[in-house]
């Protein structure tokens, strides 16, 4: 007997997440494995608990019942760096951005938190005095930070906005500035939370090449959208949820296809 | 260029001292501690984002801890300095696990609550002298010579130099960046891995080290001190001299602190003459007046007017 060997590694587990509100059931038992260098499309209409979801995997909501775990260890329970040291990663419905720093800046925030084991700062009060005192080993790390956040601006194709100011930014730059920022840690899962909304065709084309070249490098990017149609586009596979229960997953043909999904939609609509 | 900055002053201070009049010595002198305090409350303020109310506290506690040492234990002032440096870090290491759970109003208001409980036990501390202090604390010395007017205003805007030296460096840091990011979105920070409440602990720590060697070299400068120094309104004066010079700047504090001691003095000569019966309090109505109207017209202080100049 051959075993059947299994092209994708398991990265990410929810299994059985619950989340409920006071009364309301915001997510409902949802179970679905992300592997890596895949891109899983999350769907479903307004309130069927995608964010909810994804403040769950991040570790900006505790779950309910149910656990997250990535490559066997356990997030739910952890903060939100830690989830982010493991590797797990998120943009915003509404860019977060950090007013004050320039785009380049933005993402040497991100890197200094990768190149010092996953969270910034590392050891306490020794990265504060290496800092103050501007150490010529700190000076020099500052420096390859700097690098390292340029070849990240120019793989994101935003290179040119490398010097402006966050503040200046429109609202198609925050979500590439944001997606480019989240890349830097370099992470094993990458949630985007509706990252087409509110964007130009060219832009929206950026941020799909980005999603692309994520997963090519072995990311598992967890796609939340409405833009229906780019996301069955780009996603390998297809979770779909509705009022906080999953009511389909499969290939985005065969999602697309499904009654229950489409009834979930028009019914939607209807409302 | 802070240190390069810094280093002009201390140059600046050291040739105006053998002119001045010693009385503007002692302004001097005041004006460089006062900055020192709001270099550090200008990290914690305007870089990380967040509020203290209570940084006269940590002064008290720098200024206590050097002349309880100095008097009750013969120690020298330099090393009354450090231990001042460590107690009020330490003090405020200790209250950050209360106070940074808080955000915003409620920080303030924690801050401003754990300034006038720390004020009590000043006053409420017999060991410390009580709400009649310390009196006839040693100066600082360096061999033979016991520091005068203009040593004492050197050493202060040595401190001053050494201080925003250091800031400088920090804001210019990575440590610096991530704490504008927590600052600017402390959620989308932490979820690159930014320890947002490390940033904040450790910022709040440099602050009140910066406030307790402040506090040491004041004691010794004016060889007297009791509770009534570090009060509630200090603390209140020195989110003033943040704001008038601007909190996101390093350059802001001291002339914040300037502004702050040049105002006092102005208002000390003026209100007198205008409302005879007036008594000490009105000077911090009318900074309280001024502090009102520097939100209104120029919330990010006067530096924030100089840069859009200079853009």
């Amino acid at each position: 007997m051959t075993a059947v060997a299994s092209p994708l590694t398991t990265t990410l587990e929810v299994r059985g997440v619950s989340v409920r509100f006071g009364g309301v059931i915001a997510v409902a038992d949802v179970t679905f494995t992300a592997h890596t260098a895949e891109v899983l499309g999350v769907m479903g209409p307004n309130g069927a608990g995608k964010t909810t979801l994804f403040n769950v995997i991040s570790g900006v909501q505790r779950p309910t019942s149910g656990e997250v775990s990535l490559g066997g260890s356990r997030l739910t329970g952890r903060g939100v760096e830690d989830v982010a040291a493991l590797g797990v990663t998120r943009t915003f419905q509404t860019p977060v951005m950090f007013w004050g720093l320039t785009v380049r800046e933005s993402v040497e925030v991100a890197l200094a938190a990768r190149e010092f084991g996953g969270t910034y700062p590392p050891a306490p009060w020794r990265e504060l005095l290496r800092c103050g005192f501007g150490t010529p080993g700190r000076r020099r790390e500052n420096a390859v930070l700097r690098e390292c956040a340029d070849a990240i601006l120019t793989g994101a194709g935003i290179a040119a906005m490398a010097g402006r100011a966050t503040e200046s930014l429109a609202f198609g730059e925050e979500r590439l500035l944001e997606m480019a920022r989240a890349l830097a840690v370099s992470p094993n899962v990458l949630l985007l939370d509706e990252p087409l909304s509110a964007l130009n065709p060219d832009e929206i084309e950026a941020v799909l090449t980005s999603i692309r070249s994520a997963r090519a490098s072995g990311v598992a990017v967890l796609l939340v959208e409405h833009a229906v149609g780019e996301l069955l586009a780009v996603a390998d596979r297809v979770v779909v949820l509705d009022h906080g229960r999953k009511i389909a997953e499969g290939s985005p043909q065969a999602v697309a296809a499904d009654p229950l999904v489409i009834d979930a939609y028009i019914g939607d609509e209807l409302e | 260029m802070y240190g390069r900055f810094g280093l002009v002053l201390l140059a600046l201070v050291a040739v105006l001292v053998w002119f001045l009049p010693s009385y503007y010595t002692g302004l001097l002198t005041q004006i460089g501690l006062y900055a020192l305090v709001t270099i550090g409350l200008n990290m914690f303020m305007g870089y990380a984002g967040q509020v203290s109310l209570g940084q006269a506290a940590f002064v008290g506690i720098g200024a206590y801890t050097s002349a309880a040492l100095a008097v009750k234990g013969h120690v020298t002032p330099w090393l009354g300095l450090i231990a001042g440096a460590l107690v009020a870090a330490l003090v405020a290491y200790v209250l950050s696990f209360i106070a940074l759970r808080l955000r915003e109003n409620l920080l303030a208001l924690a801050t401003l609550a754990l300034g006038i409980v720390i004020n009590v036990v000043f006053n409420e501390w017999e060991f410390i002298g009580g709400s009649s202090g310390f009196k006839d604390i040693p100066g600082f010395a360096l061999g033979a010579f016991t520091f005068d007017q203009r040593a004492y205003a050197i050493l202060a805007w040595a401190l001053v130099a050494l201080g925003i030296w250091f800031a400088g460096n920090v804001v210019r840091s990575s440590f610096g960046r991530a704490l504008i990011a927590i600052s600017a979105g402390e959620l989308g920070a932490q979820t690159l891995g930014v320890e947002s409440e490390r940033l904040k602990r450790q910022t709040f720590v440099l602050s009140a080290v910066y406030a307790g060697v402040a506090g040491a070299v004041y004691a010794s400068s004016f060889s007297y001190i009791d509770p009534s120094s570090f009060s509630f309104l200090l603390s209140v004066n020195f989110v003033l001299m943040s704001v008038i010079g601007g909190i996101r700047s390093l350059w802001g504090a001291v002339i914040g602190a300037a502004v702050v001691v040049a105002l006092g003095q102005v208002l000390q000569n003026v209100v007198p003459l205008v409302l005879p019966s007036a008594r000490g309090d009105f000077q911090q109505f009318f900074l309280g007046v001024i502090l009102i109207a520097m939100l209104i017209l120029l919330p990010r202080g006067i530096t924030s007017r100089l840069r859009e100049a200079r853009a």
